[in-house]
């Protein structure tokens, strides 16, 4: 066994090495056969000529030995899977531990790195992603607030009175209650601002977003479902653009749906307008809402 | 009769590789010389199946090689059997005689 074993690596580790020594084998048995010619009077270049041809070609015999030592790998590679077989169904207890001991290795790696790749690397398909920031004011001593809110006056400000941003959504989600035909479901609904959908560059699967007018009181009535809420409130349905939703008690109109993939912030079911009303908007020291831009 | 170039079975190009080897460790070169000589110039191996079945042979463990000086002092790989080759050649000799055996009485019995 540690004979096969060196010789696994030997030929798999060390191909070149191998390769080489298998070269110099046959220089050496070259030279051997032109030294036996040349004893028995030929020339160097006849008797080199001659053993070459006894040889029958350096590259084909290298070939033939190629094949073998492979042969021999898969052959050897076949026996180690019996012989692992057949010791794994031997012990069943220990099989099992390791392959469950391996298989949620494995998965909670696939778990972990799925969930870095879709946060950390590919977070959303927006538009000039590595432009887009979340705007966060920073609280100082009162850091026990949430630094992601910001008061509607403040983000106002930032985009107006700055150059920063070419433009700055803002959005407020929470739990609402929405009325089905049977029951009253909690429902994650976000408030946005007419160019939040714009400024990711997502548009709706079906329908429309919200317009700009849409942002006040009184015409803002309508929502864009999320793909799953379509899919399990509106039945999946295409004509479900201008039905109706009851949201708080209050009817809104489905006016778009967004794509399957679009989700944010997370796991939100509707997006309704953002429509503050005037005192709400000059206010500075309710940290409401947030902003991206 | 000049000496041929023979398709021998498999089993006893084998055994006469073995054989070869059994006195003294020799060279490829070698190896094939030791065989045209005992089989008294009869066979003749291809190096083209020799070096293969050297390569097979090692990777059973029935032959090991060891790079030294040749007789004309240039460096030259050298099979030895190994105890299991030793074994292996003993193996051979009784199946090829059981065969000889065999095929001579079944011969003889028309």
């Amino acid at each position: 066994m540690p004979g096969r074993i060196a010789s696994f690596f030997r030929n798999l580790l060390l191909k070149r090495t191998v390769d080489q020594a298998l070269e110099d084998e046959l220089q050496s048995a070259v030279e051997l056969l032109t030294h036996e010619k040349m004893k028995q009077g030929l020339s160097h270049a006849e008797a080199r000529r001659r053993a070459l041809i006894e040889l029958g070609g350096v590259e084909q015999v290298k070939e033939k030995v190629r094949a073998i030592r492979l042969g021999r790998f898969l052959e050897t590679l076949a026996q180690d899977v019996r012989f692992g077989s057949r010791t794994m169904a031997k012990s069943p207890g220990f099989t099992t531990v390791a392959v469950l001991t391996l298989a949620l290795g494995i998965g909670a790696n696939t778990a972990i790195f799925s969930m870095v790749n879709a946060l950390l690397l590919h977070p959303y398909n927006f538009r000039d992603l590595d432009r887009i920031v979340l705007v966060w004011q920073d609280q100082g001593s009162e850091a026990a607030f949430d630094d992601r809110n910001i008061a509607p006056a403040d983000a106002a400000d930032f985009f107006l009175r700055t150059n920063i941003f070419s433009s700055l959504a803002t959005y407020r989600c929470r739990t609402d209650s929405l009325d089905s035909n049977t029951e009253v479901l909690p429902t994650d609904a976000c408030e946005v601002s007419a160019n939040f959908f714009g400024l990711l560059g997502i548009s709706p699967a079906l329908g429309r977003s919200f317009a700009e007018s849409e942002q006040q009181l009184g015409r803002d009535a309508v929502a864009v479902a999320s793909y799953s809420f379509w899919e399990r409130q509106l039945g999946g349905d295409p004509s479900a653009i201008g039905k109706a939703v009851r949201l708080n008690g209050r009817t809104y109109t489905v006016i778009g749906i967004m794509p399957r993939e679009f989700n944010f912030p997370v796991s939100i079911q509707l997006w309704i307008p953002l429509a503050l009303p005037p005192e709400q908007q000059a206010d500075r020291s309710q940290r409401s809402i947030q902003a991206i831009g | 009769m000049g000496a041929r170039r023979t398709d021998l079975l498999r089993g006893t190009l084998d055994l006469l590789i073995l054989k070869a080897q059994a006195l003294e460790p020799l060279h490829g070169v070698g190896i094939s010389r030791r065989i045209t000589q005992i089989t008294g110039g009869a066979f003749q191996v291809s190096f083209g199946s020799l070096f293969p079945s050297l390569h097979r042979m090692e990777e059973k463990g029935w032959i090991e090689a060891e790079w030294r000086a040749s007789e004309n002092n240039r460096r030259a790989k050298y099979y030895r059997l190994t105890s299991s080759g030793r074994a292996q050649l003993r193996t051979e000799e009784r199946d090829w005689s059981q065969v000889v055996k065999i095929m001579t009485a079944a011969v003889e019995s028309a």
